[in-house]
């Protein structure tokens, strides 16, 4: 089975990040889990990676949640975008929240680099999805 | 024998009986004649009218003016013009008239000369009160609707944050069970086990909160009480003595300009900890805390302002959030985001308001208007 090379998961909740860790452990989801507890520690991330040239640090999933302290999942995109441009690498951002209120996801839907938003929990039927669009 | 036109002599017969209230002016604002509706509604002879001016009757300058906008509007325009006085005193005190004047023209080398005006004075005060009344009530049924509003207002966001806060934990917990059926061993499934008694705990936190709010929102009968500020600042003080000693927090307080409200005291206490914790726990890493207390009156409403020097924060990101339950801004771990939004709700419940001013860096000050509710003698 193809799996995620790099998983990056940007939330502020630790149990969150502890399932997903396993389940990702359990079926060999990814090869490697990155953690970020808010949007603002991810960002300095990627500006690094782009201002080192290191794409191959780069993640080839992201999950983002959307409520955390800091920097805000939307935030987050905002920056992102901006440097998607220097960034040759495709990858697939997921927004994963608890929040079905539909003010977020119609939000969602207008961010042309969000994939999908996936509703909390997030379950191994998730990841085989994710799995098949990185084909 | 049927006729078009009315015999002269009824014209009198007309004039008199009519419910309204006719005279004739010259020019310059003299009474001519007087129908006699008005010496039977004035209780005067005609004489006490006919040849005086319309300023020898003492009227006031507020009824005088209305009537020469009105009088001079007709002269000026030749035409037909009316006016809504109210007269404040004698034989028609508080009574509404709506005066049309009318102007009497003759024709002159082709020209319509003014020579005189006519003004027909209706009584209008009973429509007049009513239109009022309804005026009045209209105003209370648009504030009663605004009120309804908020409330529906508040509602809704409070079902929002309900659904919300309980979603994530139920939603963990879900994971967690999904983890515990995958699990080899028993060390993982003790780990699993761990993570929700952990989850289940920080559940039966948030319906906590959320029950205090409904608490807050049920408007209870709470007891009012006189208040020292200093009295409830010391015991919050006492109550957090361990942090504020731990951090070296200096507080300051000036309650020198009002220095008590009648407010609840649990709430009063849980709104100055909430406060004063909040100060300490986003203070800055880069100076002393210091967090000042201070309170003033101003029309009438007791105002109470906390200022710290901490970490402050950027209120066009996170402004409209900074009131929510569990909204944390600063990645701080002990943040449950829970106190400033008990502290609204309870301001609020109270009838008064809070306020935030921040620069990040700089510090943070929280500016309340606690509505003084009316004093009970009996407490």
């Amino acid at each position: 089975m193809k799996k995620i090379n790099i998983l990056c998961v940007i939330d502020d909740d630790s149990v969150y990040h502890y399932t997903v860790q396993k389940t990702v452990e359990h079926f060999g989801f990814a090869g490697k889990v990155m953690k970020f507890f808010d949007g603002e520690s991810a960002i300095q991330f990627f500006s690094d990676v782009v201002h080192r040239r290191s794409e191959q640090d780069l993640p080839d999933v992201i999950l983002l949640d959307l409520n955390m302290p800091v920097m805000d999942g939307w935030d987050f995109l905002e920056e992102y975008i901006l440097l998607r441009p220097h960034i040759g690498k495709p990858i697939l951002v997921y927004i994963v929240s608890s929040s079905v209120h539909q003010r977020d996801l119609e939000r969602a839907k207008t961010i042309s680099e969000v994939s999908d938003y996936l509703i909390k929990p997030i379950t191994d039927t998730h990841f085989r999805s994710i799995i098949d669009e990185l084909n | 024998m049927a006729s078009a036109s009315l015999d002269s002599s009824y014209l009198e017969l007309i004039i008199n009986q009519s419910p309204d209230m006719i005279c004739k002016y010259s020019l310059d604002k003299k009474i001519i004649f007087i129908n006699e509706t008005v010496h039977r509604a004035g209780g005067q002879v005609p004489q006490f009218y006919v040849g005086k001016s319309i300023y020898d009757f003492g009227y006031p300058p507020d009824f005088l003016k209305s009537f020469e906008s009105g009088f001079d509007a007709c002269a000026r325009t030749k035409q037909v013009t009316s006016v809504q006085i109210h007269v404040p005193m004698g034989a028609f005190a508080n009574t509404h008239f709506i005066i049309t004047f009318v102007p009497i023209l003759i024709s002159q080398q082709g020209e319509d000369k003014l020579i005189g005006i006519f003004s027909v004075s209706r009584n209008a005060t009973k429509e007049i009160e009513y239109n009022n009344l309804q005026k009045e009530k209209i105003e209370e049924l648009q504030i009663l609707s605004q009120r309804l509003i908020r409330k529906a207002n508040k509602l809704q966001d409070f079902a929002h944050i309900v659904s919300h806060n309980l979603r994530s934990p139920i939603s963990n917990l879900a994971g967690l069970f999904k983890l515990y059926d995958h699990a080899t061993n028993d060390e993982e499934r003790a780990e699993i086990i761990g993570f929700m008694k952990k989850t289940f705990y920080s559940l039966g936190q948030t319906i906590e909160d959320l029950n205090e709010v409904v608490k807050i929102n049920q408007h209870v009968e709470v007891k009012i009480e006189k208040l020292y500020f200093v009295d409830i600042l010391l015991h919050v003080q006492e109550s957090i003595s361990l942090s504020i000693v731990e951090t070296d927090t200096l507080i300051e307080c000036d309650f020198s300009a009002c220095d008590a409200v009648q407010y609840n005291k649990a709430y009063m206490e849980s709104i100055m900890l909430n406060l004063l914790t909040n100060a300490i726990k986003y203070r800055s890493p880069e100076r002393r805390p210091h967090v000042r207390f201070f309170s003033y009156l101003k029309d009438n409403i007791v105002h109470l302002v906390c200022k710290d020097n901490g970490l402050g924060i950027n209120l066009q990101k996170h402004g409209h959030k900074i009131f929510g339950l569990h909204k944390t801004f600063h990645g701080n771990q002990d943040a449950r985001g829970v106190g400033l939004y008990i502290t609204k709700n309870q301001i609020e419940a109270m009838g008064g308001t809070i306020s935030v001013e921040s620069i990040e860096g700089e510090g943070t000050t929280f500016t309340l208007q606690l509505t003084i509710p009316p004093i009970n003698e009996e407490n």
